[in-house]
């Protein structure tokens, strides 16, 4: 069964909820590497930090932003597209859309890749290039850095943390791959945010703040990071927070701030309660409207 | 809405907590051999590091365990270190079930004052233990007070409801006067963490006295375990110095 208008239910149910969660855990966990005890428990790594201070540093492939010509604009954005070598993806319709509508960019909320490996990132830029008329820019998943991909990831994709600004909105692009931001990224982020002018502010991550009644493992789960994510949003006027990793999509106001969550864009990924989508954003001047357009639907 | 299914889970939980009042007026409900009874304080100094802070708390606990098995209540508060602001205070029971087998429930108040939210939380588990080993399980329901007084801590109205697993896998061997508590625990007195927020303790505890204990306990905690990109979200030290009366 398929949403209508907006696309979301009202209600979900509690199994359905648990079968998510269960079913996330699985999906997001597949592709997993094995971990270093001594160096990631015992000690301790903050991996998120680094990856934060590489992108400050400028080492990472340097992004080319566009320049608005005017306050009425339109973007897409999806999340969990899983490209992967020997798989199908909806980069074609996708790019077809985007030139039907004019959009002049297309925004990804992390999982660009399935595993985060040359052949995948080869096959990613490739798809992207040839199929998206328009700018591709990516927030981190934790998909892209599976495989030790943070490496190739700079080197294809981009830094994990940016930001770039076009007619009146703000998109930060933060890493919480790991479902963590570290404090020097909270600290970067609340400091950008304090000192941003324009009034549509979209800040872009993987992992949702907040995923439903029942918590999974597919929300970030420190209380601390979290009541101070949504109450700086709330303060710092954030209009969305956009996210995916959880595979089924979903929409929730807390504080004056929208949370979505994407359902995966991808087509072999499953997904719970939901069909492959993405969003169409339409800008006019400080009004931001958005419609979920099913890839079914515009197959042609 | 949401939030309707959280409730039920909490209609339940108060329920099942409820169900044990009878077993209140049961005539055989002395306390098994082995668990202590009377007055107990407990003075506690935390430092905590995470993404939002680097902070200290400190806290105080009094529990009253009587000789029956059904009413055993605390309760709790931890302030801020340097500017007295509340961070957190609970109140519970523990029900001792058999030798081995103990549950508790708490309600408690989680605050977060420099950003006027609040995490409500109910919950309610059980233990066993047996040897060095120690096993528990339960179920909480939080809520997240995001609109209104974010002080009041029996408000369970919210947009932003959440059900929370709770669990404990601990040992703790000892010899002579000292023990040693290691394990994997999601929840504490003060805090109920979410579910991608996972870590280990370990807490040497020197008997000082029969009746006076004195406790070192580190804490690491860990985003991201389920999906194997394991990292650090937030580490704890904590000193404790614990306190019986006849």
């Amino acid at each position: 069964m398929r949403d209508t208008g907006d696309g979301f239910r009202s209600r979900r149910s509690f199994l359905a909820d648990l079968a998510a969660g269960a079913g996330a855990a699985a999906l997001l966990g597949g592709g997993c590497e094995t971990f270093d005890f001594w160096e990631d428990i015992a000690v301790g790594t903050d991996k998120v930090t680094d990856r934060f201070h590489q992108s400050m540093a400028g080492h990472a492939k340097e992004l080319v932003f566009p320049e608005a010509d005017s306050d009425e604009f339109s973007f897409l954005w999806l999340s969990d597209i899983h490209i992967q070598a020997g798989r199908g993806h909806w980069m074609k319709e996708l790019g077809a859309f985007a030139d039907q509508v004019g959009a002049r960019f297309v925004l990804h909320s992390g999982d660009a890749v399935d595993k985060g490996n040359d052949q995948n990132f080869q096959l990613f830029t490739t798809v992207v290039d040839r199929e998206i008329p328009v700018p591709f820019f990516n927030a981190i998943g934790n998909h892209d850095l599976y495989s030790k991909g943070w490496d190739l990831y700079k080197l294809y994709v981009g830094p994990s943390v940016y930001r770039f600004e076009y007619a009146t909105c703000e998109f930060i692009f933060i890493d919480d791959a790991a479902g963590t931001l570290g404090k020097d990224q909270m600290d970067w982020l609340e400091d950008v945010l304090s000192h941003i002018s324009v009034p549509n502010r979209f800040v872009l991550g993987h992992y949702p703040i907040y995923d439903g009644s029942l918590q999974t493992p597919s929300s970030m789960g420190n209380n601390e990071e979290r009541m101070k994510m949504i109450s700086m949003f709330q303060k710092l006027n954030v209009k969305y927070f956009l996210c995916g990793h959880k595979h089924t999509g979903a929409q929730y106001h807390l504080r004056h701030t929208t949370y979505l969550i994407s359902g995966a864009g991808s087509t072999y990924k499953l997904i719970l309660q939901d069909e492959p989508h993405f969003y169409l954003f339409d800008v006019r001047g400080d009004e931001v409207m958005k419609h979920k357009i099913y890839f079914e639907d515009i197959r042609s | 809405m949401p939030c309707l299914d959280a409730r039920r889970i909490t209609m339940v939980l108060a329920a099942l907590i409820l169900l044990t009042c009878p077993l209140l007026v049961r005539a055989d409900s002395a306390k098994p051999e082995g668990y202590p009874t009377g007055a107990m304080v407990r003075l506690d100094y935390l430092y905590l590091e995470d993404a939002t802070q680097e902070e200290y708390y400190a806290g105080f606990t009094f529990a009253y365990d009587t000789d029956g098995k059904w009413f055993n209540p605390r309760a709790g508060i931890r302030l801020r270190a340097d500017d007295g602001q509340i961070r957190a205070y609970f109140a519970g029971n523990d029900f001792i079930i058999t030798r081995r087998l103990s549950a508790g429930a708490r309600l408690t108040h989680a605050e977060y004052g420099d950003w006027e939210t609040a995490i409500n939380s109910l919950c309610g588990y059980v233990t066993y233990r047996r040897w060095w080993f120690r096993v528990g399980l339960g179920l909480g329901y939080a809520a997240v007070i995001l609109e209104g007084p974010y002080q009041n801590p029996i408000e369970f109205g919210t947009e932003m409801p959440e059900t929370r697993f709770l669990y404990d896998l601990s040992i703790r061997p000892h010899y002579k006067d000292f023990e040693l508590d290691v394990g994997l625990k999601n929840f504490d007195d003060f805090d109920v963490n979410g579910f991608d927020d996972n870590g280990y303790h370990l807490e040497p505890i020197w008997h000082v006295t029969d009746n006076t204990a004195v406790s070192a306990k580190y804490e690491k905690r860990f985003a991201g375990v389920f999906i194997n990109m394991i990292n650090v979200s937030s580490e704890s030290w904590t000193v404790s110095v614990e306190h019986r009366f006849d």
